[in-house]
């Protein structure tokens, strides 16, 4: 039965095309939401068991966005009083503290980092957050012409990259974050207040400050058993005037933005989802109806209801396993190039499509075509099953 | 399946109608069949003339088990079909009864050799004595060859002339060997070298044993049967 379906479907090529094309269209997007959706939920939790710091401190600045430091590559030129530190270190329930310094690369020629892009510099003999990447890169310390890049950094002379007019060696590349840190590159902090005093176009673009008394966000350990909420409360009592960040709020407040982004896609799908299935409801109907005297000719040389049933249930397990693989393929495709453009454009984490996310998409996307070919094709395959065989052979027939 | 001139005794009672009523309500009741009776035992070539429209068909399909009588007893092969289950009925019609319908009744998207090998594997389900698939190949293209459409075996049957068609069919009833061959218009749209062809390859069927039904609005193969029949009015009226 399998091999007549078959050539049904192949040899009614104009009739199955339809059919095929309505079901990759559904599958295929169902295929990008989920690869986009799931892609985008990995990396914000990714985002927070890479970012190491329970508390972020940023200057109290209007301008300043919590989002934008954590998620955002864009230059951030933001700076406090270094004596913060100080203070900070101080409060109860603080176990770690290590400041961090943002300047930026600028607009320049050949050979060069050719775009604005963030600089952090960090406090070796403090830091908390970068020494795992360090680590992981065999190196115990960074020397003054080395640096770290993001993932996304790439290196512009071999294993070099000129900077503000100097060249470092890139000692290590960090793996994924799905933050701003893709996009960054990571100095040591003595290099970076040189660089902020000495480069005169730098000068320019930096605020009036002195390197040498500034820091940019101070990233807080608390200590074990402590609540990050109460160390927080502790913060705000010691009249700092700095901008205090939960760095799991922000996941949260991103989380359930993401899931109501989430449930309004999944809304829209399910409701293309019934559409289709009605649409494949009335398609494998009609075609069923066309070919209700061949179903009447089948059961009349021996084909039993069961045959009629699984004949019209085949053709559509075929018709929709068809749609999905093409569907899918063609969702892979399409997504990848809409979250390449998103993660220059987006302030949200969002990382590369894994062949495990591709494979889980594929699978779902065989689950919506069965449940797809499945629903459409039960109503017509137990209608034609029901028929007698005598009255749709005999339809204008009867003498 | 097959049933050689062995396994069927001549006077082998194959098919009974017992007062056989059949109405149709279409807005009017018409009722084309009024209380018929017809024997037709092995060897048997029952040749039913009428206009067109008189009911020849219903006659057919309610011998095939594709209809039900309103009232009388129809009975093929010594089984009463009101008595059976659709599955039975499925498996007799299948392995005791060969169809050829008036009107095209091909399988569309199968080439012609593909109609007959599909045939042949349905009924294969039901034997025990299962065909091979180079019994199947032999047996398709031989009756393609006997129907004159061998070098038509890979065409579609919208690809072919409707005599053409007509011949597919008659292959397709034949080739199963089955024991009652019930006949609709098998000449129609046949020039009169293949019309002749096809009473003649319908012959050796009652010859072997079995039985041969066939309806017509001419008499075109009538000389051929034992038995003839006029249908007129809801009762079949015998012809010498």
């Amino acid at each position: 039965m399998w091999k007549f379906a078959w050539k049904n479907i192949s040899r009614r090529k104009g009739q199955s095309f339809l059919t095929i094309l309505i079901t990759s269209l559904t599958v295929m997007v169902f295929v990008m939401i989920f690869a986009f959706y799931t892609n985008f939920q990995q990396g914000v939790i990714l985002s927070q068991e890479r970012l190491g710091a329970d508390i972020l401190i940023l200057p109290n600045e209007a301008s300043t966005d919590a989002y934008t430091a954590l998620y955002t590559a864009k230059p951030n030129n933001i700076y406090m009083p270094a004596e913060i530190l100080d203070a900070i270190k101080k409060v109860e329930g603080v176990a770690l503290a290590s400041p961090q310094l943002f300047i930026q690369t600028l607009n320049a020629g050949c050979c060069a980092v050719d775009s604005e892009t963030r600089i952090v510099a960090f406090d070796m003999d403090t830091d908390f957050v970068l020494q795992p990447w360090l680590a992981e890169a065999n190196l115990d310390s960074l020397a003054d012409d080395q640096i770290i890049i993001g993932c996304n950094v790439p290196a512009y002379l071999g294993n070099r990259v000129g900077i503000l007019g100097d060249v470092f060696r890139i000692a290590g590349t960090m793996s994924p974050t799905g933050t701003g840190m893709d996009e960054t590159f990571f100095m040591n902090m003595d290099v970076a207040k040189r660089l902020a005093a000495t480069n005169e176009n730098l000068k320019e673009v930096l605020p009036d400050i002195d390197p040498q008394a500034v820091y940019s966000a101070i990233l807080i350990k608390v200590q074990d058993g402590c609540n990050v909420a109460d160390v927080v409360a502790n913060i705000e009592k010691a009249d700092l005037n700095v901008s205090i960040v939960a760095t799991d709020k922000v996941v949260t407040n991103m989380k359930t933005q993401m899931s109501m982004i989430g449930q309004i896609m999944i809304g829209l799908w399910f409701l293309l989802l019934m559409v289709t299935v009605l649409a494949l409801i009335g398609r494998f109907t009609a075609l069923a109806q066309v070919r209700q005297k061949e179903m009447g000719i089948l059961r009349a040389i021996g084909g039993q209801k069961s045959d009629v049933f699984k004949l019209i249930l085949f053709e559509a397990c075929l018709l929709a396993g068809i749609g999905e693989l093409m569907g899918s393929i063609l969702g892979i495709y399409a997504v990848a190039p809409l979250i390449n453009w998103l993660q220059q454009g987006f302030t949200f984490s969002i990382l590369a499509l894994t062949p495990g996310l591709i494979a889980q998409s594929l699978l779902l996307g065989i689950g919506i075509a069965i449940l797809l070919g499945g629903l459409a094709a039960l109503y017509p395959a137990g209608k034609s099953a029901r028929l007698d065989p005598q009255e749709v052979i005999m339809k204008g027939e009867i003498e | 399946m097959t049933a050689g001139p062995d396994a069927i005794k001549a006077n082998h009672l194959l098919c009974e109608l017992k007062n056989v009523v059949k109405t149709y309500k279409n807005g009017e009741i018409v009722r084309p069949l009024d209380g018929v009776s017809l024997r037709c035992e092995a060897g048997d070539f029952i040749f039913i003339k009428g206009p067109s429209g008189i009911g020849k068909s219903t006659l057919l399909y309610l011998v095939g088990g594709l209809l039900q009588a309103d009232s009388g007893e129809i009975l093929v092969d010594a089984t009463n079909l009101k008595s059976i289950s659709d599955y039975d009925l499925t498996i007799l019609r299948a392995t005791k009864i060969g169809f050829i319908f008036q009107e095209t009744s091909l399988f569309q998207a199968l080439t012609v050799g593909e109609n007959l090998t599909f045939t042949l594997k349905i009924i294969n389900q039901y034997t025990k004595n299962k065909l091979s698939k180079a019994d199947i190949n032999e047996k398709v293209a031989a009756y393609l060859e006997k129907l004159g459409i061998a070098d038509r075996q890979d065409f579609l049957p919208h690809q072919l002339s409707v005599g053409q068609r007509r011949r597919l069919m008659v292959a397709r009833a034949l080739i199963t060997e089955p024991r009652l061959v019930l006949a609709d218009e098998p000449t129609n749209d046949l020039d009169d070298f293949w019309a002749n062809k096809v009473i003649e390859l319908l012959q050796p069927v009652s010859v072997r044993g079995g039985a041969v039904m066939m309806v017509a609005h001419n008499m075109l193969g009538a000389e051929r049967g034992n038995r003839r029949y006029t249908l007129n009015h809801g009762a079949l009226t015998p012809q010498h």
